[in-house]
């Protein structure tokens, strides 16, 4: 059976996943549950139905189209129970306002290659390509290798996006086509790290270390969530692992924004407003300072 | 003593203040935010008239000056409006500013004068059914949008002028035509040396009352250079940058003319020379060129190729770009990109861009448009020379009539007959039977532009003439023949569509939704249509009409329509000319009409309801993609490019943050770059930041110094009126 992989966006003219011009496909699936994710729609690795509720005009046609009455009038929009969902998505396919819509588009590497090939020239003249994203993009391996591969016989250069938490062989297969890792890091301890995410950092790090013997390139991305890893400790600690790291030529620090709280679109999955504010900008610069001090052949920088 | 530096920034505030009565006298401007400033208090009047461009605005004008007429409808014709145009420079009140280093602003817009925009002994009744039913915005009554050459006026000076106007006058004396020509040109020419004149007396006497030294030295100074220049030509750059100003000050006080050129090539002799002498500091140009930029905002293009395909971009290319940038008001500087031509200009060009956020510079490409003319059977010599000149478009310095910008066909307008006619005749329709429709209906709205373009070109010298415009430029002087009738050598009309991404996105969603998903019935579109998609079901349809993917998506339908569309009515524009044998050249654009176009328009099959605005120029319709990736926009809109050497532009907004990025600043130049090289002829940048542009559009008075883009203008977003506001912060915030 040819290879198809489940796909919740291609972002062109991505200029924040690596260098250059470059396109983000952002795969569907992710084994992390960080406290503070936007995307929940982006968990699991299947398609399934979503539902922009501001752009419902309730005219009832989803409701028609389901025999199995998973869908219903609510108080407050549409009700979903997943359970009674045969997932046929013909009521996304009726909703005439594509309020419900589906998350997740099937599509073979060679279709997603033709959507890449769009702006290649302004990869190859701004020294881009394309990065792998998600959810976390080593789930659909199998698709992310063969495409990666069929960049590359373009000539293009490909870089993944990772939470780093993959079985190991499956990791390093995955990232050996890629020109360039963007590895984010969400705590240094693993019991903290559980309670973010809901895993721990060990097989994380032991991926990264992988990835050094590998020698792969890698940007390092620390996410900063006030209240939840703004620590001095963690701090401490991650800018000691790194030190010890050549291939990190980079380290990005991630203000946490709350824009995205507005818009979770996966059906029963309220997202709990931990309160989490925007990490002021002297906070970030001090950072900033404080590693590029431990890590002088590093890039740090704030974004 | 102030730095050349602080005096910029004194230049700036100034405009500001300037700025701030202009909104309280006048209100909201939908239009180039141009350096006019108002009439003392006491001798003006609030009115409601129409502007040079052909669209109603409210303007301030002198409440003592009276036209004279022999008309009761207003004055008329080559005599009148240069008798009444010398009568209104002279009582022109002089400007006084003693920081500025050149002299000179206007106060008043000579058309907001004119009752009656078109002569009534030349009626065209029998043109108006059609123009009527087809909504076009058609060429009878247009003026300007055509550009000057500097190089005479620099060389001749208004004497030189006069005595060429003059010798000519006793050669040309035939026809009553010539006659009233010369009549008309010499009364403007004796308004600017009254203008001039009086200015150098009152500078001189302000010169001695003024104590700060250092002012009444530059008072002074001016003084002395503005008596030259009531006859001599400019011998140095601050002349020569005061007398390109005068000239711009009377052709827009006269019919709203922006047009500049190539400013840098105009100044580099005088450049060149005064800094070789040692008469003249790069700072010092800096200041004169800021003096300039601040009293008018004409349009001017930075680098660009010489005769044989030369890179002619010079260091007043640079010195340009770095006063509008030492400024930051709104300005409007072309930058041309082209493969051959200094990368480092647009690298800086972009920079300053980001540094400003002022929308400003806008970027030309100028390989498209010089191979896109040469098809018209034009040399490389005449297609190179071919300059931007105005909001979208181009000219010949001098030699090229073309009404550019002027003349507008709605092709949703268009379409929508179509629509209806294939309603009533046809039994069935399909998808081909339909598009067979919209082409007969461009090609008879073509002809019919056709036909007032021929009107216009006969008649307009005898209601409104090219007096200013017409003194530099080579042709009408020789022959005592207006521009606007057979003085210039070409005659090259613009003819832009309009409405591309809703024609697109309605085509594709009739093709999906009647003809293959066979959703609703030809006859049920019909039925939503004339009902302005009224009722539950109506707003189902329109939801379905709406959400089929769009133009600007890449390899959808509606992008395949787009080409099919553009290159449909670039057939129809170029296949023949105007009954009376004139070439059109086509473009897509709809400048600020896309309110007034859409308001008389009924709902459209892409989900647009009755007498909502039409989509941006070549633009996608906001909501394209859900990423609404520039590169996305940039490739449709560079497929979608007519190719005759006319404009179909990129309306571009970015968020300041890219800049942050590394090397951000090369990636925009080279997504600009890109653009260009794969056909684009014109983009027009903002770079906003979503939530500024939402907070300015609810507290537009705490923005005072937001300047946008807004179509190919640039203006204070809080001079805008709510609806183009509206504009502005739908397009931003749909696409960052």
């Amino acid at each position: 059976m040819a290879i198809t992989g489940i796909i919740t966006n291609i972002q062109r003219f991505s200029l924040h996943d690596g260098p250059g011009i470059r396109t983000t496909v952002f795969m569907k699936g992710c084994p992390l549950r960080c406290l503070w994710c936007h995307n929940p729609e982006t968990y699991d690795h299947r398609q399934e139905l979503c539902y922009r509720k501001e752009k419902c005009i309730g005219c009832g046609l989803c409701l028609l189209e389901c025999s199995r009455q998973a869908l219903r009038k609510g108080e407050d929009g549409l009700e979903y129970r997943e359970e009674d969902c045969s997932r046929c998505f013909q009521c996304a396919n009726q909703c005439p306002s594509h309020a419900l819509f589906v998350c997740g588009t099937k599509k073979t590497p060679e279709e997603t290659l033709r959507e890449l090939l769009e702006d290649r020239e302004l990869y190859e003249n701004s020294g881009g390509g394309v990065t792998f994203s998600g959810g976390e993009a080593t789930m659909q391996s199998a698709f992310v290798t063969e495409l990666a591969r069929c960049l590359k016989a373009e000539g293009i250069s490909s870089a993944l996006d990772t939470c780093g938490y993959c079985e190991p062989r499956r990791f390093c297969r995955t990232t050996e086509l890629m020109d360039l890792c963007l590895f984010d890091l969400k705590h240094s301890d693993s019991q903290k790290h559980k309670e973010l995410t809901g895993v721990g950092n060990r097989r994380i790090l032991s991926n990264l270390f992988s990835l050094e013997e590998m020698g792969k390139r890698i940007h390092i991305r620390i996410p900063v969530i006030p209240g939840m890893n703004d620590d001095r400790e963690n701090f401490k600690s991650l800018a000691g692992l790194l030190e010890g790291l050549h291939q990190v030529e980079e380290v990005v620090f991630l203000g946490y924004h709350g824009l995205g709280l507005s818009k979770v679109f996966r059906f029963n999955s309220r997202q709990k407003d931990w309160g989490i504010k925007t990490p002021d900008r002297a906070k970030l610069e001090n950072l900033r300072e404080y590693f590029q001090k431990k890590l002088p052949g590093k890039r740090v920088i704030v974004r | 003593m102030m730095t050349y530096e602080e005096k910029i920034r004194y230049l700036y505030e100034e405009k500001m203040k300037h700025t701030r009565e202009k909104r309280r006298a006048i209100g909201y401007i939908d239009s180039d935010d141009s350096g006019m400033i108002l009439p003392p208090e006491g001798q003006r009047k609030r009115i409601e008239t129409i502007s040079s461009s052909g669209m109603p605005v409210t303007d301030v004008i002198f409440k003592d000056f009276i036209p004279t007429a022999k008309h009761e409808e207003g004055f008329f014709g080559l005599k009148e409006s240069g008798e009444n145009f010398r009568r209104l420079l002279e009582l022109h009140p002089v400007y006084i500013e003693p920081v500025c280093g050149l002299a000179g602003a206007y106060m008043t817009n000579f058309n907001s004068y004119r009752s009656c925009q078109w002569n009534p002994a030349y009626p065209y009744e029998e043109l108006k059914p059609l123009q009527e039913k087809y909504q076009l915005v058609h060429a009878i009554g247009a003026s300007q949008h055509f550009c000057q050459d500097f190089s005479i006026g620099l060389a001749l000076g208004f004497g030189g002028l006069k005595e060429k106007l003059c010798a000519y006058q006793k050669r040309n004396n035939r026809s009553k035509k010539q006659r009233e020509f010369y009549e008309g040109c010499l009364a403007v020419v004796q308004g600017m040396q009254s203008w001039i004149g009086r200015t150098a007396d009152a500078y001189e006497k302000q010169s001695v009352r003024e104590k700060n030294p250092e002012f009444s030295k530059n008072l002074e100074e001016l003084a002395v250079l503005n008596r030259k220049l009531v006859t001599e030509p400019p011998s140095t750059f601050r002349e020569a940058c005061q007398w390109i100003l005068w000239y711009q000050l009377g052709a827009r006080m006269y019919n709203g003319s922006g047009s500049l050129g190539r400013l840098d090539l105009y100044l580099w002799p005088f450049y060149e020379k005064d800094l070789g002498q040692g008469n003249l500091t790069k700072e010092e140009a800096l200041y004169y060129l800021a003096s300039m930029l601040v009293r008018d905002t004409g349009y001017i293009q930075i680098g660009g190729y010489d005769k044989e395909g030369k890179d002619n971009t010079n260091e007043l290319s640079y010195l340009i770009l770095e006063a509008a940038h030492l400024l930051k008001v709104p300005s409007n500087i072309g930058l041309a990109i082209g493969e051959g031509i200094d990368r480092g200009l647009l690298h800086r060009g972009v920079e300053i861009q980001f540094e400003d956020k002022c929308g400003n510079p806008r970027f030309v490409g100028v390989d498209a448009l010089i191979q896109g003319f040469l098809k018209n059977g034009y040399s490389y010599a005449e297609a190179s020379s071919r300059i931007n000149a105005g909001c979208h478009w181009m000219s010949i310095p001098g030699r090229e009539y073309s009404l550019q910008d002027c003349i507008k066909i709605n092709l949703a307008a268009v379409l929508d007959l179509a629509l209806h006619e294939a309603g009533r005749l046809e039994k069935t329709v399909s998808m081909e039977l339909l598009w067979r429709y919209f082409e007969k209906h461009v090609k008879i709205a073509v002809a019919e532009i056709g036909k007032s373009i021929d009107w216009q070109y006969e008649h307009m010298y005898e209601t409104f003439p090219e007096l200013f415009l017409d003194l530099l430029c080579h042709g009408p002087v020789e022959k005592g023949l207006d521009a606007s009738n057979g003085g210039v050598e070409f005659y090259n009309f613009g003819v832009d569509g309009s409405a591309l991404a809703v024609v697109a996105d309605s085509m594709a969603a009739i093709e999906e939704l009647v003809f293959q998903k066979k959703r609703y019935t030809f006859g049920q579109l019909l039925e939503f249509l004339d009902g302005n998609w009224e009722g539950t079901q109506g707003e189902i349809a329109r939801q379905y009409f709406s959400n089929c993917p769009k133009y600007g998506r890449g390899g959808s339908r509606a992008d395949a329509y787009a080409v099919e569309i553009s290159q449909c009515f670039t057939k129809a524009v170029t296949e023949r000319r105007t009954p009376g044998g004139h070439r059109m050249v086509p473009g897509l654009f709809s400048w600020a009409n896309t309110i007034p176009m859409g308001k008389i328009l009924g709902a459209s099959p892409n989900g647009r309801k009755a007498g909502e605005p039409i989509s941006h120029g070549a633009n996608p319709n906001p909501g394209f993609r859900e990423d609404g990736a520039a590169t996305a926009m940039s490739k449709a809109i560079a497929s979608v490019q007519p190719g005759y050497g006319n404009t179909a532009p990129m309306q571009l907004e970015l968020e300041p943050g890219i800049a942050r990025e590394e090397g951000g600043v090369e990636m925009v130049a080279e997504l600009l770059a890109d653009h260009c090289r794969k056909g684009g002829t014109l983009i027009n940048l903002n770079i906003l930041n979503a939530e500024k542009i939402l907070e300015a559009q609810e507290n537009p008075e705490n923005y005072p110094d937001l300047v946008v883009r807004v179509t190919g203008f640039s203006a204070y977003f809080a001079s805008l009126s709510p609806q183009f506001r509206q504009l502005v912060v739908d397009r931003v915030v749909k696409s960052l």
